[in-house]
C-alpha cells in the first residue's frame, strides 16, 4: 500500500525587492508624518491661544487710548484746525514774491542822473524799466552797471530797447531783464 | 473557503504597508481639515494682531503728543492765525490791515480795490487756490511813499501781521520829490474751517520747520488784538458789510 504525505503549511512566497523597501520605509514615513502632524497641530493651538490672549489686551489696550484720546477732542480739535490753518498759510504763501528784496535791487540800480521813471514786474517775473539817462556819459556808466549786474547774475536776460535822444540832451530807454530766483524768495 | 484563506493570507503579509499608508492617508486627512484651517486661523490672528499692535502704537504716540500739548497755546495761536488766514471773507481785517499797514510803513494807500465777486463765502462760484482748500479774494491795492516806506510795505505784507496778501505783479512810478507810486495786484484768501475731526486713530499732522517759523511770528502777533480794537473804536459799520 502506498503511503500518501499532506504537507500542511503553507509555502511562503518571497517577497519582491519593492515590496521588501516598502515595508521597510513606509512605517517611517508613517510614523514620521503622523508626529509631526502632532506636533504642528500642538504648536498651532498653543500660537493660537497665545496670540489670542495677546490680541484681547491689545484691543483692551486699544480701547482705553481710543478713551483716553476722546477726552483730549477739545486738545486735537483746536491743535488740527490750526495745524491745516498753518499748513493751508504756508501753502498759500510758498509761491509769493518777495518784491521788497527785488524792488531793492532795481533801485540800486539809479544814480546820479539815471532815474527810472517807471518800473514793472508782470506775472511771469519780467522786469522792464524805463529809464531816463541825463546824458551820453551817465547812459554809458549805467550801461557799464548793467553789464556788471548781468554778469553777477543778479539779473539776466537784459535787453534794452527804444533808446530815444530828448531835447534837453537826455536819452530815454526802456530795459527788460529776468530776475533771478533767489531775488524773488 | 480557499479564496477568503488567499485574502487573509495577502492581508498578512502586506500588513505592515496597509497600515502606514491609512496611517499617512489619515494624516493627510488631519492636515486638510485640522492642521491647515489652524494655520490660516493662526496666520489671520498674526495679521489682525499686527495691525492691531500698529493701531496701538500710533494711538499711543497720538496719546502722548495730545497729552504735550498746551491747549491754550494753540487756542492762542488759532485766534490770531484767524487775523492772517480768517473762516470767511472779512472785508473789515482787509481794510483794518491795510491801515496797520499805511501806519506802520508810513505810505499812503491812494487806493485799495478787493474784488467781492461773489458775495457769499459759501458759493460754489468762489475761486479756489491751487491745492488747498482756501479761497480768493482778488486785491488791487495804489500806495505812494519813499522808497524806503514802499520796501519797509513790503516787508510787512510777508511778514503774517495782518490779513495774508501774495502779490503777482507791480508797477512803481517815480513822482518828483523821490516818492514812487506803486500798484500791486495780487489775492487776499479766506479759509473755511472743516467741520469733522478725522478718525480717533489717524495720527496728528505734524508741522515742519517752515510751519514752525510760521506759527512763531503769528504767536508774535500783537496786531491782531490791536487791529480789531482799532476797527471796534472806529466808525467802520458793520463787521459784515453785507448784513
Amino acid at each position: 500500500m502506498e503511503k500518501h504525505s499532506v504537507n500542511l503549511l503553507i509555502k511562503k512566497e518571497n517577497d519582491s525587492d519593492l515590496v521588501v523597501r516598502l515595508k521597510t520605509v513606509l512605517p517611517i514615513i508613517a510614523v514620521v508624518s503622523l508626529s509631526l502632524f502632532v506636533v504642528s497641530f500642538l504648536v498651532s493651538l498653543l500660537y493660537i491661544n497665545n496670540n489670542n490672549l495677546e490680541f484681547k489686551s491689545l484691543k483692551s489696550q486699544s480701547e482705553s487710548l481710543e478713551k483716553q484720546i476722546s477726552d483730549k477732542k477739545s486738545v486735537e480739535g483746536i491743535y488740527t484746525l490750526t495745524v491745516q490753518r498753518i499748513q493751508t498759510i504756508d501753502q498759500l504763501n510758498s509761491g509769493s514774491k518777495n518784491f521788497a528784496k527785488l524792488l531793492f535791487e532795481i533801485l540800486k540800480l539809479q544814480s546820479n542822473g539815471i532815474n527810472f521813471t517807471q518800473t514793472s514786474i508782470d506775472k511771469k517775473n519780467a522786469v522792464n524799466i524805463a529809464v531816463v539817462a541825463s546824458s551820453s556819459a551817465t547812459l554809458d556808466d549805467f550801461i557799464t552797471k548793467l553789464i556788471a549786474v548781468d554778469a553777477s547774475k543778479v539779473f539776466s536776460d537784459i535787453k534794452s530797447s527804444g533808446i530815444v535822444r530828448d531835447k534837453t540832451g537826455g536819452y530815454l530807454l526802456s530795459i527788460s531783464a529776468k530776475p533771478s530766483n533767489n531775488l524773488l524768495q | 473557503m480557499k479564496e477568503k484563506l488567499n485574502y487573509l493570507s495577502l492581508i498578512r503579509q502586506y500588513e505592515i504597508i496597509i497600515a502606514s499608508s491609512l496611517v499617512l492617508l489619515l494624516v493627510v486627512f488631519l492636515v486638510f481639515n485640522m492642521l491647515l484651517p489652524n494655520l490660516k486661523q493662526a496666520n489671520q490672528i498674526y495679521v489682525q494682531g499686527q495691525a492691531l499692535r500698529h493701531k496701538v502704537d500710533a494711538l499711543k504716540q497720538k496719546n502722548n503728543l495730545l497729552s504735550s500739548l498746551d491747549y491754550q497755546y494753540y487756542k492762542d495761536i488759532f485766534l490770531k492765525s484767524n487775523q492772517v488766514l480768517p473762516e470767511g471773507k472779512d472785508y473789515v481785517s482787509l481794510i483794518g490791515t491795510f491801515d496797520l499797514l499805511e501806519k506802520k510803513s508810513a505810505v499812503t494807500i491812494l487806493r485799495t480795490d478787493f474784488q467781492l465777486g461773489v458775495v457769499s463765502t459759501s458759493s460754489a462760484s468762489l475761486v479756489r487756490a491751487v491745492n488747498t482748500s482756501a479761497f480768493v479774494i482778488p486785491i488791487n491795492v495804489e500806495i505812494a511813499g519813499t522808497k524806503e516806506a514802499i520796501q519797509k510795505f513790503l516787508e510787512i505784507v510777508g511778514s503774517y501781521k495782518g490779513r495774508l496778501m501774495v502779490f503777482d505783479d507791480m508797477s512803481v512810478t517815480t513822482k518828483p520829490g523821490d516818492i514812487l507810486d506803486a500798484v500791486f495786484s495780487g489775492r487776499s484768501f479766506f479759509y473755511p474751517l472743516p467741520t469733522t475731526l478725522e478718525s480717533v486713530d489717524s495720527p496728528l499732522a505734524k508741522l515742519d520747520k517752515n510751519q514752525d517759523e510760521i506759527i512763531k511770528k503769528i504767536n508774535d502777533l500783537t496786531l491782531s488784538s490791536e487791529a480789531v480794537i482799532e476797527i471796534d473804536q472806529s466808525a467802520v459799520g458793520k463787521k459784515n458789510l453785507f448784513e
